[in-house]
């Protein structure tokens, strides 16, 4: 759940990041980690992949952090430009990974241990509805997964797509009534 | 187990392309493709060295301009390729185990040994001892190599273990005894012991006449340069005297060619700087036989296309001796 | 319906990993402060590429680069 986050001064505090205050940038990594997780669950990526992605977009922000200019856009509009091409290239062309399972057991539910029944319940309907994701095509996923983070607003959305407002909302309509669909058809 | 030390797992495909631009093959060493970045490399050594040598020396003539061709097109694939697939590579593959792509210094040193040592090396010996490319700027050696022909030159010549020796009647090319730092390409005349006598424009070697007949075969005249043929055993060629000259016998040259020397001459005998002005040659300084012209520019500028390809050596219409 | 939809897309459908910042951050600290890419950075890129093509190039035609035989 996303907490409301304080106002945030960013460029005050990029700018101290960029002087040397290098933990600076962990108030910039815990304010954005929640929404990037679940943007990349809406993507449809597997909890390993996904942070492997979300670690990669932090770190690329890291590097590039000196030219990003905040006249441009919205710090949050950078970041997720970063990760949606991540993710964009992952879903199109999945990497080939070692054999070793990544974090998943700290996913996996104990089996041992007694879940309490919401919980469960709530599990089986996210599973459903990253399942139900990942049938939809890539476009569809695309501004599905970027549409329901509070900072982005459509004109934001619109340019890390690289459309225009108009044809965004007809794609974002098209998209949900075919999630609505596919959860309707498979899943009940 | 996701390590805290871990660097960077993406691939960056713009540095593989990089990498695969100034060496092929290198990027894929970058995307942990170790087979394809030595069989990207040695395809592209091969064809730079050897394979140059292959078709200058070893392929029918005829086959030499298309075979070139074909070359240089190969190895300008293998480069592009290497560019590409690396690119494409680093985007579509995971990274390789963490421990190579930190290692700057392995990166370094496969470059040295690839691009400082094994090329050029490996072209040098094959210019040295294969086949080498030279350019003719003057007009000595008319009517058989124009000025502005290219051509390759057989290296394995006149060296210990070499199938050729040097013969009368071949083009060499060879260091310039008033300088060292220039070759010289003249026709060789007579080799160690042999007797020259040179007078005017008739040759004789060990007191037989260089030249077929008598008669000129194009006399000499106001515009055209008149043209000899001369022969010796299985060499045959033309040589060229201007009109003014025609009828200069001046003072003629008589020596006995000193051990380990040779006595050269070009072929076009009035605008040539050879053994009658500098002496005789010291064999050890000839370095390989004109063999193949595989470019042709005239002075005034077009190619001239019908040369490209032409072999130097004629042989002979006179029966053998 | 749609609200229903909404609010299933809205809940996070992955969580953030225990100690994800501490792991991003630990891996911020090994690499350099970021720094603006400056004009002759590109321009250094650009000449090592054109050497480096240069040099390929050279070796393509090692064999045919010619001396000249005077006379």
């Amino acid at each position: 759940m996303t907490s409301p986050v304080p106002a945030l001064d960013i460029p005050a505090l990029i700018a101290r990041i960029l002087q040397g205050e290098r933990a600076g940038f962990a108030v910039l990594v815990r304010r954005y980690q929640g929404p990037l997780f679940a943007y990349l669950g809406r993507m449809g990526l597997s909890p390993g992949v996904a942070e492997e992605l979300a670690q990669e977009s932090f770190l690329r922000a890291w590097r590039h952090l000196a030219d990003y200019d905040a006249a441009r856009g919205a710090f949050s509009t950078w970041l997720f430009t970063i990760a949606h091409r991540l993710a964009l290239s992952e879903c199109a062309h999945p990497l080939r990974r070692a054999q070793q399972p990544w974090n998943d057991e700290v996913h996996q539910p104990a089996c041992e241990a007694p879940q309490p029944h919401e919980a469960l319940m709530q599990q089986q309907r996210r599973q459903q509805v990253q399942q139900a994701l990942r049938a939809l095509p890539l476009a569809d996923r695309s501004v599905l997964a970027l549409a329901y983070f509070e900072e982005l607003d459509m004109a934001a959305i619109a340019r890390i797509e690289g459309c225009g407002v108009g044809a965004l909302k007809v794609r974002l309509h098209r998209a949900r009534q075919r999630l609505r669909k596919e959860l309707e058809q498979h899943h009940g | 187990m996701n390590t805290t030390e871990s660097p960077s797992r993406f691939q960056r495909p713009a540095l593989a392309f990089l990498m695969s631009l100034t060496l092929p093959g290198f990027g894929q060493l970058y995307n942990g493709q170790l087979n394809k970045a030595i069989g990207l490399f040695l395809g592209f050594a091969l064809l730079c060295g050897p394979g140059v040598a292959l078709v200058a020396l070893y392929l029918p003539p005829g086959a030499t301009m298309p075979a070139l061709l074909l070359g240089l097109l190969g190895l300008l694939a293998i480069w592009l390729y290497s560019m590409a697939d690396a690119w494409r590579s680093a985007r579509l593959r995971g990274a390789a185990e963490p421990g190579w792509r930190e290692r700057g210094g392995v990166y370094l040193l496969v470059w040295l040994l690839g691009a400082l040592l094994v090329l050029p090396l490996l072209i040098h010996a094959v210019r040295q001892h294969q086949v080498a490319s030279f350019y003719i700027p003057q007009r000595s050696m008319e009517p058989t190599v124009l000025q502005g022909d290219v051509l390759f030159a057989d290296m394995r010549y006149n060296c210990p273990g070499c199938r050729t020796a040097v013969e009368r009647g071949d083009i060499a090319i060879f260091v310039y005894p008033n300088n060292r730092i220039q070759h010289y390409i003249k026709r060789v005349i007579a080799l160690p012991g042999d007797r020259v006598k040179v007078q005017g424009h008739t040759v004789w070697v060990n007191e037989r006449p260089l030249a077929l007949e008598t008669a000129a075969i194009q006399p000499s005249s106001a515009t055209q340069p008149g043209l000899v043929t001369e022969a010796w055993d299985k060499h045959q060629w033309q040589v060229q005297w201007d009109a003014s000259a025609d009828a200069d016998t001046g003072s003629g040259i008589s020596l006995t060619v000193p051990p380990g020397e040779v006595f050269v001459l070009g072929d076009n005998r009035h605008n040539s700087k050879d053994s009658r002005e500098f002496g005789t040659v010291p064999l050890r300084d000839i370095v390989g036989k004109a063999r193949q012209l595989w470019f042709s520019k005239a002075p005034g500028g077009g190619v001239r296309w019908q040369r490209l390809g032409l072999t130097l050596d004629t042989p002979s219409s006179l029966p053998a001796p | 319906m749609d609200e229903e939809l909404d609010a299933l897309l809205k809940q996070p459908l992955l969580d953030v990993p225990a100690g994800f910042e501490a792991r991003v951050m630990a891996a911020v600290a090994l690499r350099p402060a970021p720094a603006r890419t400056t004009w002759w950075g590109w321009l250094a890129v650009l000449t090592g590429a054109a050497l480096g093509a240069w040099q390929v190039l050279g070796f393509a035609l090692g064999v045919w680069l010619t001396a000249s035989a005077h006379g």
